[in-house]
């Protein structure tokens, strides 16, 4: 703690006469009372006095809170601590320092700013506050502000000290349990910086894949120019994009690739991962910035292989720790358009002595007889608002026999869907224009066998609005992360 | 001589390092550093602010919280050589404006999508497994706000003298 210099004040010369008549004579009529008025700086013992007066001297001290903590030291529990001081409206007439009269004075006063002083040094619950006021007897209001002001001109103040109660106003800490270390990396307090970068002079830019691809990417490719206009920009692309990326300029370099074949559906799929050494010889160069521009992550293992400062792309840096800037977007734009979703497992199904319930599912193993028509499961009556949903059942179907297996969804007796499964699981739509019970059944068709299946439940979807981000602003937002993040950088390494 | 602005007080609890935290780390700063310390924070955390403070030279350890308006605020947070504070708006705005920061960052939230960005701020977390935990209150933390209450006002006092000294951080930030 740094040594607190106690106060060192003349005195203030006021008198305590002038206090007698009027609302701190009561207090000033004590027997042990310590007038601090001509020798401020030797107070008496700790607890010693049944009151302490401190008139016109707080004004003049720096450290005010310690000042107010030495007076009221002394005071003894159930005593007083009177303080006054000069009213910044009555004495000084001004809002604001210096003060008119008294060259000394470190703070102007009101009645509040006064008593916030107080609240910071004392503590709470050690004192009540018995009488603040203005003290203005005989104050003459029609003299000019340059003249002396004549009558009294104080804030006056008293303060009781109080034994203290035996609890605090702190929060009381709660019982707590050790916390878990983690499990990757030692406890410890991290202390991190933004990564500082250097200018971006070279960059390469990968576009591999296909026409169509190629176009929607020119926005991007145009604003990493944009950004980066000084900078020399090699452009990766298959051969079959050669000659557009040339045409358009934008880049300072371009060489043909062929990470994928020129027609999928002839040629087939190449394994692109498989040509990350052709790959890697090829652009053997050092570049200050690569930024993949494909939205499917097939090519990041060719990304991996640039000798690059900073790597970019879409995805997660869990699954592409090679990526120092990745734009971790959901290119699922199907899974977007489903505004909520439900697990509803089997246990929420109901079922006949035709099946077993196992374990997380429920099933049947056929007798290859066939049957008449009946319901084999049903259930959840979950109840739904209007809208449209899709149920996806999970049912392992065995189609190496011959027979059917049929379902239907029901929503307050209902029809709303009914079909057949076959080797594709099905997603079944269906619109609920009154809102009911959801029921989802599986049948047997009469006179046909009844397939194998195990079913352990199923997820149901409600749609809504797709929120597709279109292939263009996907990359579009990777080369704006890319430029915000080394502007960042760079701030961080030039100050 | 630029000032070192704390700013002890986020919006929520699950954010706030120990007040006795922030106290010994004025203790150290006033001991270590010659700038005057102003802390700041709104009229409601007047009361805190008045504990904090309470054992300090007013001469040194400025208690400005929830007397500033705001361009007056603003302008002492821009022109401060260090601003101290937890997860919270003050070391947003410090970091932002490009004011040498320190962050004392709690677990409830993920600093690599939180944290202030800037050119000069030190992020300071707790590595913890429950890490983050999303909680809205202290009361809500089985474990005592550990991720705070464990970060070491000593370990401040070093980042802080090292940023006013012109250094941050040799840490990438792992985000």
């Amino acid at each position: 703690m740094p040594k607190r210099v106690p106060p060192s004040i003349e005195g203030s010369g006021a008198s305590i006469e002038a206090y007698r008549d009027g609302p701190l004579a009561p207090y000033l009529a004590a027997k042990r009372l310590r007038d601090l008025t001509h020798a401020p700086d030797a107070l008496p013992a700790a607890g010693s006095q049944e009151v302490v007066f401190a008139p016109w001297l707080l004004q003049d001290v720096s450290d005010y809170r310690y000042a107010l903590q030495r007076w009221f030291t002394c005071v003894e529990v159930g005593g007083f601590l009177v303080v006054t001081v000069p009213h910044a409206f009555l004495y000084d007439r001004r809002a604001q320092l210096p003060s008119r009269w008294r060259p000394t004075q470190k703070r102007l006063y009101t009645p509040a700013s006064l008593l916030a002083e107080v609240e910071e040094a004392l503590m709470p619950n050690s004192y009540r506050v018995r009488w603040l006021g203005d003290e203005d007897a005989g104050y003459d209001y029609a003299l000019g502000s340059d003249t002396p002001p004549v009558g009294q001109q104080d804030i006056a103040l008293v303060l009781e000290r109080i034994p203290e109660p035996v609890w605090t106003l702190r929060a009381d800490k709660l019982p707590s349990e050790p916390a878990p270390g983690p499990i990757f990396e030692a406890v410890r307090t991290r202390i991190e910086a933004g990564a500082s970068a250097g200018p971006v002079a070279t960059i390469l830019l990968l576009k591999l894949d296909h026409l169509g691809d190629f176009i929607m990417s020119l926005p991007a490719i145009r604003a990493v120019r944009g950004h980066f206009p000084a900078a020399y920009i090699t452009l990766a692309v298959g051969t079959w994009n050669e000659t557009l990326a040339i045409e358009t300029g934008l880049a300072d370099k371009v060489v043909p690739f062929d990470a994928f074949s020129r027609n999928p559906v002839e040629e087939g799929h190449p394994d692109v991962a498989a040509r990350a050494e052709a790959f890697a010889a090829l652009f053997s160069d050092s570049y200050d910035l690569a930024i993949d521009l494909r939205t499917f992550t097939d090519t990041r293992p060719l990304l991996a292989r640039v000798n690059a400062t900073h790597r970019a792309g879409i995805g997660s840096r869990a699954l592409w720790p090679c990526l120092d800037i990745a734009l971790p977007i959901d290119t699922d734009a199907e899974r977007l358009g489903y505004a909520e979703t439900a697990d509803i497992g089997p246990w929420e199904f109901k079922t006949g002595d035709m099946c077993q319930r196992e374990a997380g599912s429920i099933r049947y193993r056929t007798d290859g007889v066939r049957g008449p028509h009946y319901a084999l499961v049903w259930g959840p009556y979950r109840w739904l608002e209007p809208g449209d949903y899709v149920f996806r059942p999970n049912v392992q179907l065995n189609f190496a026999k011959d027979g059917t297996l049929a379902y239907d969804v029901v929503v307050d007796q209902r029809e709303l869907a009914a079909g057949k499964f076959d080797v594709w699981r099905a997603d079944i739509a269906f619109r609920v224009q009154q809102p009911g019970a959801f029921e989802f059944r599986l049948w047997s068709i009469e006179g046909e066998p009844l397939l194998d299946f195990d079913f352990s439940g199923g997820r149901l979807f409600r749609r809504g609005v797709p929120s597709d981000l279109h292939q263009s602003e996907s990359q579009l937002l990777l080369v704006e992360l890319v430029a915000l993040r080394l502007d960042a950088m760079r701030r961080a390494g030039s100050e | 001589m630029k000032p070192i602005v704390v700013s002890p007080f986020a919006n929520s609890d699950i954010r706030d390092w120990p007040l006795d935290h922030y106290r010994r780390l004025i203790e150290l700063l006033s001991e270590a550093r010659p700038e005057a310390i102003h802390v700041i924070g709104s009229p409601s955390q007047t009361m805190r602010a008045r504990d904090l403070v309470r054992s300090f030279d007013p001469a040194r350890i400025v208690n400005d919280c929830g007397r500033l308006a705001w361009p007056a605020l603003e302008a002492l947070v821009r022109r401060a050589g260090c601003v101290i504070g937890n997860n919270s708006g003050m070391a947003h705005l410090a970091a932002f404006a490009g004011v040498p920061t320190i962050c004392i960052f709690g677990g409830a939230h993920r600093r690599g999508e939180w944290r202030p960005i800037g050119p000069k701020v030190a992020v300071l977390s707790r590595a913890l497994a429950c890490s983050p935990c999303g909680f809205h209150t202290a009361a809500a933390c089985p474990f005592g706000v550990a991720c705070l209450d464990q970060i070491d006002p000593a370990t401040v006092l070093q980042v802080a003298c090292g940023l006013l000294a012109g250094r941050t951080p040799g840490l990438p930030a792992t985000m």
